[in-house]
Formats: C-alpha cells, structure tokens, sequence
C-alpha cells in the first residue's frame, strides 16, 4: 500500500518535472498548465493591487465624508434638540471620529482628525481639538472668514495614511513595502452663524 | 507505375511531415492572442477604472464645496433676515439683490470664498483642460425634492429669497482614458471628465413679521461753556483751547437681540451766546456697544456763536449688549477772546431728543439647512 502511494506521488512529480522539462526543451507537453500558473500569478497580482487602489479610494471618499459631516455640524447642528447653541469644536471632530473609526485597516497611529473654530474679529483659532487617532496629524490652515466680526469659521480636517488592504508577498516581500505609502487628509471649512 | 506511387507516396509523407511540423509550431499561438486580448483589455479596463475613480473622488469634493459655499450664502440671508435688512452686514460681500451669479465674474460674496477655500477657486471652465466653476443662484421657492419641515412658505420680511443653490462644476483631467482616446485618433477626446456637484440649502423655521420698534430716548442736558455754568471738570479759563466729552446718554431700558442693527435718529441744538469769536466743531456720536466704537452722526463746525441745529442719523450693530448710547464731543478754540472765556458769554449744547428704530421682522427661530446634495 505504501508502496504504491509512493510510486503515485513519484509518478506525479515525475510528471510535473517532465512537463516543465518538456516545456523547456520546447515541448508541447505541459505548456498549458505552466503558461496557466504564471498567468494566474500575475492576474492574481493585479486583482491584489486593484483591491489595495480600491481601499485608497475608499479611504479618500471616507475622510471626505467625514469631514463634510463634521464641518456640517459645527455650522448648523444644535447641542441639543431644543438647543439654540452651537456645537463644540470637540463634539464636531467627534462626529469625524466616528466616521473614520472602525474603518478596515485603520488603528490609532495611521489616522488623526483636528476640528478648529475662530472667533469674531479673531486672527487666529479660537478653539482647537484633536479628538482622536494619531494627534500628531497637523491641524488645518487657519482661514478668517470675510465678514468676521459677524461670522465664524469652522474646519475639520481628517487625515489618514492607509496601509495596504491586501498585504500579499512579492518575491519575499510585503505590498506593505512594496506600495508607496503616502498621506491623504481633506479639509473641509464651512461657515456659522455665531 | 509502381515508381509513380512511390513518388506520390513519398510526397503524401513529406506532406503530412510538413503539416506535423507546422501544426507544432502554431502551437501556443491561441495562448499568446489571448494573453495580449487580455492584457490589453485589463490595461483598458484598469485605466478606465482608475480615472473614473479619480472623477468620483473630485465629484465628492465638489459635493463638499457646494455644500460649504451654499451654507456660507444661507448664513448671510439668515443674517439678514434676522436683521430685517436686504444686505449683507459687510456691503463689499453683498450678494442679496442678486438673483444669480457666477465666480468667475464676480468673486465678492460668501460663496465664492468658501468654495475656494475648499478647492474650488472657479476660474472659470475651460475645455479639455483642468478647470472648475462656481455659479449660485437664489429662489423663493423650496426644491421640490426635499422634504424639510417646516417649510417657510413666505419670503421673510427683509424681502429676500430664503432658498439657494450652488454648483460647482470641474473638468478634471484623465489620464488613461486620454492616453486610450490618442491610440483610437480621437485628439482631445478624453482629457478631461466633466464632474459637478450641487447643493440645495436655505433657510427653514417660522418667519415671524413684526412692525419696526421706535424707542425714544430722553432729551437731556448736556453741558455748557461760560461763566454762568461752568462744568467743573472742564477748563476754559486758562487755555484757549477747550474740549468737553458729555457723560453718555444710556437708552433704552428695552431689550433689543444682540446682532441687530439699529439706527438712532437724534436731535440737537449748540447755541452760544456772548461777544466771543469761536471755531471748533461739535460732534454727536452714538454707541451700540458701551462706548467701544462711537459713530459720528454729525458733526457741526462753529465759526461763532448763535444757535445751530445738530440734527443725525446713523446706524450700528448691537454686539455684546443691548445698550445704546450716544453723547456729545465738543472741541473749541477761542478766537479773539484770549485765553479767556469773556465773562457774560456763553457754549452749550442740548439734545432735543432721540429715538432708536429696530429692524420690523423677529426671525430667530429660523436656521440654515441644505435641502438637497448630489
């Protein structure tokens, strides 16, 4: 019995070794399979990186929505439902937060948001907060509004450095080092009535 | 006969030896079409697919800018509405009694410049090349589509539209899909995917109309120059020049909501009496703000003495308090009376009266929303 397991498994190496061989050598023999194993090596490949771009358009459209939601709130939610006051620039960044969080691929360290505020008349941020992620993420560019002493304006940034979603090898190596890594962060500004 | 068939056989075989031969050379044609078809083919779908991504992440930006730039256009309106008046607290922003505008052309108002600073400058559209546009307009109607409640069914009262629409439009530009295009000899067919996003949002709540408020200020006494009265803190005796700032005239007692703006109507009379060559100027001045910023309603330039009106009106923007007040500035120089206010002459000023008018239309309860995004 166990001789005839081996003699089946040695049949079968045989076999593969004939046909690359065979291949080789420029026989016929075989030359669909090998041709087969290597184009599904690289259609398996390819697959890998559109799915690893699709996930970096998705991390772009998120952050995108997150913010806008985020800026939206800060300009036009209430505290509360009977409320008339408006939102704290914390509550704002929190509302990004909440987006971003749970996303695939996201931990602490590869994602930030940052929501700030001016004052009337100001000249700089009145109010920051870094809510969570990475705070190390920068917070956005100060811009006054036009008509300051009436307005407000409110930013929320979001930030995020996604990795690979799928983190296949490549001659020993991970997509991880093989993608260029790179920074994606959305500003939205939007403007409120103080 | 027999040699014939050799022959003929003899060439059957090279026949068939040749056709082996041939047969065994095609082999692994059909693989090689169909890895180029299918290289090609994913080189096409994969560019397609890249540059149309590309387009939905500019159109989701585009989205945000229309929303941004149509909340900052709603806020102007809300404040206007709040404030009963057809314009913009900054006049340079000015854009209510417009029905329609485009960035392009006219980049002065909220809109656009929230739109730029979420990416969208709005040079204006250029064909095949990277560009964007920003055009808004205003309605008195609600989109049909939204579903927003309550619905303000009239236009508030300062007589501006309470609904507007924003789009922002961008040729973005492709990169595969051009590439493709120039293969097939369509030049400048595909470098740019038009993208646009819009916005529909305005204001929404209960527009309440109320009739302007007049509230009157207390006419009162404000100082007089000469020997008669001297003002004690004020010293005319030994300068030949003399200024005096009254003690503010606080008024009214009744409320008025911080962010309006008000206008104050006054009343005033400077006499002199006497032998005394003045000249100077008298001014009225009005604060909405306990004394922070004081606006000049008038301002009288005295060249001698005798009774001269101060009428004035001016307008200023309740911030922090609801304390109106308004006072008087006088600054004299005497003339060929020396140094000294000639006994039996003399300065004053008296305001006859004042009264402060409020915008009509009390429209707290309304916000801004965004009715509409796509």
């Amino acid at each position: 019995m166990r001789t005839r397991q081996n003699i089946t498994i040695r049949s079968s190496i045989r076999t593969g070794r004939t046909a690359i061989a065979a291949w080789l050598t420029g026989d016929a023999r075989g030359q669909a399979l090998i041709e087969t194993a290597l184009f599904s090596m690289v259609l398996v490949l390819m697959m890998a990186l559109a799915a690893n771009f699709a996930y970096v358009v998705y991390i772009g459209a998120g952050i995108t929505s997150a913010g806008r939601q985020a800026a939206t709130y800060a300009s036009q939610g209430q505290q509360a439902a009977a409320g008339s006051a408006l939102p704290a620039v914390s509550a704002a960044c929190q509302i990004a937060a909440n987006e971003v969080n749970g996303w695939a691929g996201m931990s602490s360290t590869n994602w930030g948001a940052y929501s700030a505020s001016s004052a009337l008349g100001g000249s700089s941020w009145a109010n920051t907060s870094s809510c969570a992620g990475n705070s190390n993420f920068t917070a956005p560019a100060y811009n006054a509004d036009p008509e300051s002493a009436y307005f407000s304006a409110n930013a929320v940034k979001v930030s995020a450095t996604p990795s690979p979603l799928v983190n296949f090898s490549l001659l020993g190596k991970k997509a991880s080092t093989i993608q260029p890594s790179a920074t994606y962060g959305r500003i939205v500004y939007m403007r409120q009535l103080n | 006969m027999i040699q014939k068939v050799q022959s003929w056989k003899s060439t059957e075989e090279a026949g068939a030896q040749n056709w082996r031969n041939l047969h065994r050379c095609e082999s692994g044609q059909t693989i090689a079409v169909w890895l180029g078809a299918i290289i090609v083919m994913s080189s096409v779908l994969m560019g397609s697919a890249y540059d149309m991504s590309v387009a939905w992440m500019h159109k989701q930006w585009a989205d945000t800018a229309a929303q941004a730039a149509c909340t900052a256009g709603a806020m102007d309106m809300l404040w206007a509405a709040n404030n009963g008046i057809p314009s913009t607290p900054v006049t340079a922003y000015n854009f209510l009694s417009s029905t329609s505008g485009d960035c392009a052309t006219n980049s002065s108002n909220a809109m656009c410049y929230y739109a730029k600073l979420n990416g969208y400058a709005s040079p204006g559209l250029t064909s095949n090349a990277s560009s964007n546009d920003v055009s808004w307009g205003m309605s008195t109607t609600q989109p049909t589509n939204s579903n927003s409640s309550p619905t303000l069914t009239t236009t508030p009262s300062n007589g501006v539209p309470a609904y507007m629409n924003v789009a922002v439009t961008e040729n973005v530009p492709v990169t595969f899909m051009g590439i493709f295009a120039h293969l097939l000899g369509m030049r400048n067919a595909w470098n740019t995917i038009q993208v646009a996003g819009h916005c529909n949002c305005g204001l929404e709540g209960a527009a309440t109309t109320g009739s302007p408020q007049t509230i009157a200020i207390n006419a009162g006494f404000i100082g007089r120059f000469g020997d008669f009265e001297p003002i004690a803190d004020v010293t005319c005796w030994s300068n030949s020049h003399c200024s005096m700032t009254s003690s503010p005239l606080i008024g009214p007692n009744d409320p008025v909501p911080a962010n309006t703006v008000v206008t104050v109507t006054s009343g005033a009379i400077a006499r002199g009496e006497g032998s005394a060559s003045l000249s100077g100027s008298v001014k009225l001045e009005v604060s909405c703000n306990s004394g922070s910023t004081w606006s000049s309603m008038a301002t009288l330039n005295v060249t001698g003495l005798g009774s001269s009106s101060l009428p004035g009106t001016a307008s200023c923007t309740v911030s922090n308090t609801n304390q109106i007040e308004l006072m008087v500035a006088v600054n004299l120089s005497f003339g060929s009376a020396g140094p000294i206010f000639p006994t039996g002459d003399s300065f004053d000023v008296q305001i006859d009266g004042a009264s402060i008018t409020t915008p009509g239309s009390s429209t707290t309860s309304m916000h801004v929303t965004s009715f509409q995004n796509d």
